[in-house]
């Protein structure tokens, strides 16, 4: 009796939970309401007789159930029972809670039993794909954090000087050596122009170059022809008397026969009067030279750096001689 | 009577009097320029006859930049996260171990000192004599030391733009024993893909064509398809022989991240992944004046990676590209790091002398570099140019493929960007 009251006031004045649409279909918003329409049949609230099916946030599914026998404790309308996971257990289960129901409502509760058993199925699925995936969306970056890093890369740009390190880091390889002592990269009369201007820099030993990019093994050449020149003093020990600073064909070829016969020589030579900085260098020279082509053009060189310094030593000597 | 202007800009600014005001302006603005005018003259006049005072203005007065300014880690420590600076770091524990190695010495040495002058003590102890063979043992030590110091300072510096690999410290390399081997690695076979219903084909192309021995294998992202998951991509990579896979991830039909997946031989687990952002992405037509590749080997080179993570970042872009390039293409790929972001250029060069209007090169500490004078290397941008920051490095494929307590080796935060003179790299 009571419940045709409720049902005339709900469906006739006011009811918080109906929602309205233009086709004239009615819905319920009652999140115990088992169809999700509103009707006679299907308002929990004009139905003391009553049963849902509900799923909670974990994924268990349980059978609400409302009887007269609390209608007066509205604390305790509904009886939750949980169903089993097994989706016919689960129906059976329902079929033996509401026996004695209104066949509408068992109707009711096992359809929407099968549509939360599909809905977890496929959640889980679409889970289990994700996982499998392992690509997560990558969170969009906060509007204020992409302006900063914009701004701050155009920042880095300028300071980084991008063509002016690259061409000097270029020619630092170049002039380390590390090309090789015929470089493919470059052309001869650029490498004429390095080798002759290494040659007239000072003698100071280089420490061995710490940088070595991606050519681990290559070797800077100028430590070769430092170690060439002396040999050849060492060889020579004493002043040879040359007329011209030019050098002469003859010489040429003689310069030529002792390096030939110096190579063998060479790497005691070097013991001799290496300084302690060096003695790593011999070792790479020595691997070095069991692979390397002489040029003709590079045994000229040291000849004449040679001769540049007799001839100062002798100019030296000389002047002592004059100043009396 | 005469306008008071004593007291400078303040009472040109203060006095009510509009015209006055503005006269007085003018007036101030006068003697400031005349002042600044007569300085530069006297020193342009000085500097004629001594060109050693402009170095040393010039040397003294160098502009702060942040670079300049950067902050490091106070630390000892050489793990993924700190950061230091390697080759400091390097040289500050030399000068400790150095220093320890003296202390010993002392310690030797004052053990038979004690006992001679225990023997002593009765004959000379009037003279003091003991005191003066310490100072002489000092000063031998601090001579020898000296020496020592002076020897292993290079006449003519390596440098310093370019990473040195041998800075590799020890926690890193057994962190990531198969990247930092000390066998030869092999000869890079990649694998370049996309993220899942990709439409950035192009683009992934040029980025294939960035790496020699580089195929680019679209993912499919059909409906009904079985779609092929990352680490499900690398199982199969490896099988083939790949040494990397690169995953170029698409935001709004540009690219948007690089995922670098390390494979390594078939002993060791796929390694790193190390993810960076792509911004700028630029291919090789929208730049003017572009050259076009050649499938030579290309030159790479690593400017500006000092911390360990920048280590690592250098180490892994160094085993993607063939170990020898071939140095008559010509070709060079640059990544240079600068304030945490990594610069991607690849250019075609040349050596050539330089023309009449063009200076010589500079080093990077400002002086020209010698045995270079009339040398320049022309630079013609090839492909695509973009810019690379590093996001995070996991311990295996990507974030879904670690496991582990250090499943996530490091990972970028906006709250290290805090303190912009603090930088990853």
């Amino acid at each position: 009796m009571s419940d045709e009251i409720v049902w005339q006031i709900i469906n006739q004045q006011f009811c918080a939970f109906k929602l309205k649409t233009t086709k004239g279909q009615n819905f319920c918003r009652n999140e115990h309401s088992v169809s999700g329409l509103c009707n006679r049949q299907s308002c929990p609230l004009a139905n003391s007789r009553y049963a849902t099916i509900r799923s909670s946030p974990k994924g268990t599914i349980y059978l609400y159930i409302k009887t007269i026998e609390r209608a007066h404790m509205p604390a305790k309308w509904w009886e939750k029972i949980k169903l089993s996971q097994n989706y016919a257990t689960a129906l059976q289960q329902i079929e033996d809670k509401l026996q004695y129901f209104p066949k509408f409502l068992q109707h009711k509760c096992k359809q929407r039993l099968t549509r939360l058993v599909q809905v977890a199925t496929r959640m889980r699925k679409l889970a289990a794909e994700e996982a499998r995936l392992g690509e997560q969306l990558v969170p969009k970056m906060a509007p204020k954090i992409k302006a900063r890093e914009a701004a701050r890369e155009r920042k880095a740009l300028a300071a980084a000087k991008l063509e002016r390190t690259i061409e000097r880091e270029l020619l630092e390889r170049l002039r380390q050596g590390a090309y090789g002592d015929q470089p493919l990269n470059c052309n001869a009369t650029i490498w004429k122009k390095v080798l002759n201007a290494l040659e007239n820099e000072g003698e100071g030993t280089r420490d061995k170059d710490l940088d070595k990019g991606i050519e681990d093994e290559d070797e800077s050449e100028k430590e070769v022809e430092e170690e060439l020149e002396e040999e050849d003093e060492e060889e020579d020990g004493n002043v040879e008397y040359v007329s011209d600073f030019d050098e002469s064909d003859e010489e040429l070829a003689d310069i030529e026969d002792w390096l030939g016969s110096e190579e063998e020589d060479d790497a005691e030579d070097d013991d001799d009067d290496e300084d302690d900085s060096e003695e790593d260098d011999e070792e790479d020279v020595k691997k070095k030279k069991a692979g390397d082509k002489r040029k003709r053009g590079r045994a000229v060189k040291p000849s004449a750096r040679k001769r540049k310094e007799i001839e100062v030593e002798r100019e030296t000597e000389r002047s002592k001689l004059l100043a009396f | 009577m005469g306008s008071s202007r004593s007291g400078g800009s303040s009472l040109s600014l203060k006095t009510g009097n509009k015209l006055r005001r503005k006269q007085m302006y003018i007036e101030d603005k006068k003697i400031a320029n005349k002042a600044r005018h007569e300085e530069r003259h006297r020193r342009r006049r000085e500097e004629a006859k001594n060109p050693e005072l402009r170095e040393e203005r010039l040397a003294k007065n160098q502009p702060t930049s942040i670079d300049k300014k950067r902050v490091w880690d106070e630390v000892d420590d050489d793990s993924l996260g700190a950061q230091v600076d390697l080759a400091a770091l390097k040289r500050r524990r030399m000068e400790q171990a150095e220093a320890a190695a003296a202390a010993e010495a002392d310690a030797a040495m004052k053990d038979p000192e004690d006992q001679e002058d225990g023997k002593d003590d009765d004959a000379d102890s009037m003279l003091d004599s003991d005191s003066e063979d310490e100072e002489e043992d000092e000063e031998e030590r601090e001579e020898r030391l000296q020496r020592k110091r002076a020897q292993r300072q290079p006449s003519i510096a390596p440098s310093t733009t370019s990473t040195n690999l041998d800075l590799t410290p020890d926690s890193l390399t057994l962190q990531f024993k198969h990247l930092f081997s000390d066998e030869p690695p092999p000869m890079p076979q990649i694998l370049v893909t996309t993220s899942l219903n990709a439409t950035i084909h192009k683009e992934a192309e040029e980025i294939a064509a960035i790496f020699p021995n580089s195929t680019y294998i679209r993912r499919s992202g059909h409906r009904w398809g079985h779609k092929y998951s990352i680490r499900e991509i690398a199982k199969f990579a490896k099988n083939r022989g790949y040494t990397a896979l690169v995953v170029v991830h698409e935001d709004l039909k540009r690219p948007h991240q690089m995922s670098i997946v390390h494979l390594n031989s078939e002993d060791a687990a796929p390694g790193p992944t190390v993810t960076y952002s792509i911004r700028n992405y630029l291919p090789g037509k929208s730049l003017l004046g572009h050259g076009n590749a050649t499938n030579h080997y290309p030159e790479l080179l690593l400017n500006n990676f000092k911390t360990p993570l920048g280590l690592l970042a250098a180490k892994s872009m160094n085993t993607l590209f063939p170990a020898r390039p071939e140095l008559q293409g010509r070709q060079v790929v640059t990544l240079h790091n600068q304030r945490d972001y990594i610069f991607f250029r690849r250019h075609r060069y040349v050596f050539r002398e330089a023309r009449a209007t063009e200076k010589n090169v500079v080093t990077a500490e400002g002086k020209e570099m010698e045995g270079m004078q009339g040398i320049r290397a022309g630079l013609q941008e090839i492909g695509p140019r973009m810019t690379l920051k590093l996001r995070r490095v996991d311990k295996g494929i990507g974030r879904a493929g670690s496991e582990g307590e250090d499943a996530l080796k490091w990972e970028w935060k906006a709250k290290m960007e805090k303190k912009r003179t603090r930088f990853n790299l």
